[in-house]
């Protein structure tokens, strides 16, 4: 898959290739700031949540109607979680890809040989939480596990 | 089979990163206003159900039963009443985010991770139809059910 990426790169002079290289560190630099950010974001909602979810775990115990308001509270914080992961899924793919393109040009200045599995031995390290600790797959019931097996059955997977 | 994340195979989205910067930011700022406008109707639905929710507390804590069943349905209405504007609100943050996203130097779509790997998840990026977003907000995003709350 990156062969024809990796031969490119073997055809550029050397000085263009430290060109390509410094653009896409900036671009890496950039996606990785981003990314933290949008963790830290995420890091904060959940602890919220967490407040809120203590706070209704009180109120229950008084009367029901007392903590509907705070489910309603953490309702919105949850739709947030969704939003804010699905954007760090598309910042992290960002950033590996630009760090999988310093590597590729790094090796092929080396001259180290095209090894075909790279980005995909990468992946497992970059993506971890994403592959087994997906976003909307856990938790899921009823028709999510049906629209998941679908998803899955139209990739093919498992 | 490749391409499975909805989101990023809309013509809509990929067309968007071949726009001169004033048009990419003429789509943005129509998107911020839509996403503004959900927030605030969705910020008022969530208000005046956890009004319904305070009143029914007060009503049963004075003894009055009925009148805070009375109170308690209509907070059922008002949480009814917020998910199709919860629904629009998550697809119009998602697209707000995503075009923020797709307009930083260097962006690429994921097609070369999802060449490489089916499995990576992108969230509700890979939510196709609006239906099935609705289905994902509902269930997801239900922490009745995890409170035991049966409404």
């Amino acid at each position: 898959m990156s062969r024809p990426i990796y031969d490119r790169l073997a055809k550029m002079p050397k000085k263009k290739l430290d060109k390509l290289e410094y653009d896409h560190q900036q671009h890496l630099v950039r996606f990785m700031t981003a990314k933290e950010g949008k963790a830290e974001e995420i890091q904060s909602m959940e602890k919220k949540y967490s407040r809120l979810k203590d706070k209704a775990s009180e109120e229950i115990k008084v009367s029901i109607p007392r903590v509907l308001g705070t489910a309603m509270e953490m309702r919105q914080i949850k739709a947030e979680l969704l939003i804010s992961r699905s954007i760090l899924a598309l910042l992290r793919s960002n950033q590996f890809y630009h760090r999988f393109m310093v590597m590729l040009i790094q090796d092929t200045k080396a001259g180290v040989e095209y090894d075909p599995d790279k980005a995909k031995n990468l992946i497992p390290l970059e993506f971890s939480e994403l592959i087994s600790g997906s976003i909307v797959s856990t938790n899921m019931d009823g028709v999510l596990s049906e629209l998941k097996s679908e998803i899955d059955s139209s990739i093919g997977g498992e | 089979m490749s391409n499975i994340i909805a989101w990023f195979s809309q013509s809509r989205i990929r067309s968007f990163v071949k726009l001169s910067t004033k048009k990419q930011n003429k789509i943005k700022t129509e998107i911020d206003l839509k996403f503004a406008d959900q927030k605030q109707i969705l910020d008022s639905r969530l208000s005046y159900a956890k009004d319904s929710a305070r009143k029914a507390d007060r009503l049963l804590s004075r003894g009055k039963k009925d009148k805070a069943k009375e109170a308690v349905n209509t907070f059922k209405l008002d949480l009814v009443s917020s998910q199709p504007v919860m629904n629009a609100y998550v697809s119009t943050s998602l697209e707000k985010h995503l075009l923020e996203v797709i307009s930083m130097e260097g962006f690429e779509f994921p097609d070369l991770l999802e060449d490489i790997r089916k499995d990576i998840d992108f969230g509700l990026f890979s939510v196709n139809a609006s239906n099935e977003l609705d289905a994902i907000i509902k269930t997801e995003v239900d922490p009745f059910s995890e409170l035991g709350i049966e409404l």
